[in-house]
């Protein structure tokens, strides 16, 4: 049903959908969810809906593709498959997920693509714009949890901070993995500071790499990081990483001004030694001209104590 | 003997003095509900929602034969998404090849048309059989979307003068 949206920004094409995610917790056979389609932008919109499967990258990636024949979207219909939404207009999706019988024990990835077809606009690359949805469907029996961390990698060394920190997180299991806060993924430099990876989901047997910063890291330290997890099936789980933290340009920047202090201070020293000998030496220029031009003095009389005190060499 | 004889009559008793109880204390409850002032805990559900937006019908690359031509921010777009998990928007082309008007048997290959996010360094090739990543993060867009741009750059061949089209499906997904 067509109905206004409000608080969208006025540009031309804007579709909205909710919700952005949807997981089927195993043990339900008959599930509907409505997603809601709205056209929050000021040009009016078709909408074509389509199931795909879904696969994960190390780096988050989301690849949809089109749906094989032993896929789970043959599980999920759609309805209405294709409709036009008039600016400011919202359109019920009903998604209805049927599990059969007997299925193959673990999760099941569905996507649900919400497309805007390309318009002819006379320019040589025409874009076609998607919402892509993911479906996590849970199916009943044997759920497999087995997770690893590690390795962490670190940079061996350092001279400050940030410092980038890579984990290697795998799910080996038959049904996602969320690691949300709280139960996000923490490391955990020299015993107390905290540093706290993003909220991740990891899907049945795929591999995700996260990252982090430690912003603020000692100037000096030997540290070891090490993130503390478990493996879905109790056991402790630590992935470690070793950095030497030295500030080397720091010290080779205090050294090089260090360096430049002696020198200025040994240059002054030479120049006011210099100084000091160049005015004795005027001094003793002056002093000489001085004698040089005043006229002799008249020999003292014999006898006066004052001929010992001008003359002491005699 | 007379102890045991009455017993169920005492319990019959017990039950009933509880049960008149629970009843007077559920009543009176009401009543002092009713005439004091009582709380309520406001509940408000948010849902998970994902908006692309302002993402451009379509653009153009224009060049000589040999030339290559870079448009540096052609493609721009705004997610907005309250996902904590983040989201990731990836391209991929419908097509293996840039194709001319009716008559014209020149294409050019798709991996002759190159993406990259605005700011990094390296230019991929856009392809019809896997799909591009042009940007990724773990975390929620801000309150008002993030601005995703991407450059183009096209390698052009030696081919007869005309306008090669292609169709790039963009794609804004959560996780």
């Amino acid at each position: 049903m067509a109905s206004p949206v409000e608080g969208q920004p006025q540009v031309p094409f804007s579709l909205t959908i909710s919700p952005a995610r949807f997981v089927l917790e195993a043990g339900a056979t008959h599930t509907v969810q409505d997603f809601d389609v709205s056209d929050s932008g000021l040009q009016s919109l078709h909408v074509n809906v389509s199931l795909t499967e879904f696969s994960q990258a190390p780096n988050g990636e989301t690849t949809f593709a089109p749906p094989g024949p032993l896929s789970a979207a043959s599980w999920v219909q759609v309805e209405p498959k294709s409709f036009d939404l008039d600016p400011r207009e919202h359109q019920a999706v009903r998604v209805t997920i049927d599990v059969p019988p007997s299925p193959e024990p673990g999760e099941r990835q569905v996507g649900v693509l919400f497309s805007v077809p390309p318009q002819a606009a006379g320019e040589n690359v025409a874009i076609g714009r998607a919402i892509g949805i993911p479906l996590l469907i849970g199916v009943p029996g044997v759920i497999i949890h087995e997770d690893t961390i590690g390795p962490l990698k670190a940079p061996r060394w350092s001279d400050g901070g940030p410092i980038h920190l890579e984990l290697t997180v795998r799910n080996l299991g038959n049904v996602h993995r969320d690691y949300i806060l709280p139960d996000n993924l923490v490391g955990v430099a020299r015993d107390s500071e905290q540093i706290a990876f993003p909220d991740v989901t990891v899907l049945r047997s795929s591999t995700r790499v996260i990252e982090a910063q430690w912003i603020d890291p000692p100037l000096f330290c030997i540290c070891k990081i090490r993130v503390t997890s478990d493996d879905g099936k109790g056991h402790v789980l630590t992935a470690e990483a070793r950095v030497v933290l030295f500030p080397l340009r720091l010290v080779l920047g205090i050294v090089l001004m260090l360096l430049g202090l002696v020198l200025l201070t040994r240059r002054w020293r030479r120049r006011r030694r210099r100084r000091e000998a160049e005015l004795v030496e005027l001094g003793r220029r002056e002093g000489y001209a001085e004698a040089t031009s005043q006229p002799s003095p008249q020999p003292p009389a014999l006898g006066s104590s004052g001929a010992q005190l001008a003359d002491p060499d005699g | 003997m007379a102890q045991f004889k009455n017993a169920p009559r005492i319990f019959g008793g017990v039950v009933l003095l509880l049960a008149g109880g629970i009843l007077a204390a559920s009543a009176g409850g009401s009543a002092l509900a009713a005439s004091s002032n009582g709380s309520t805990t406001a509940r408000v559900s948010v849902n998970s929602t994902i908006t692309l937006s302002a993402l451009p019908a379509s653009f153009t690359l224009t060049g000589d034969p040999g030339a290559t031509v870079t448009s540096n921010g052609a493609v721009t777009m705004n997610v907005l998404t309250n996902n904590l998990l983040g989201y990731t928007v990836t391209v991929q082309a419908a097509a293996a090849t840039l194709t001319g008007s009716v008559g014209n048997t020149d294409t050019i290959p798709i991996a002759s048309l190159q993406v990259r996010e605005t700011g990094g360094a390296v230019f991929t090739p856009v392809s019809n059989l896997l799909a591009t990543l042009v940007h990724s993060q773990l975390t929620r867009s801000g309150a008002s979307g993030d601005t995703i741009s991407n450059d183009y750059q096209v390698i052009i061949p030696f081919v007869n003068a005309d306008v090669y089209t292609v169709t790039l499906n963009y794609v804004a997904s959560t996780l």
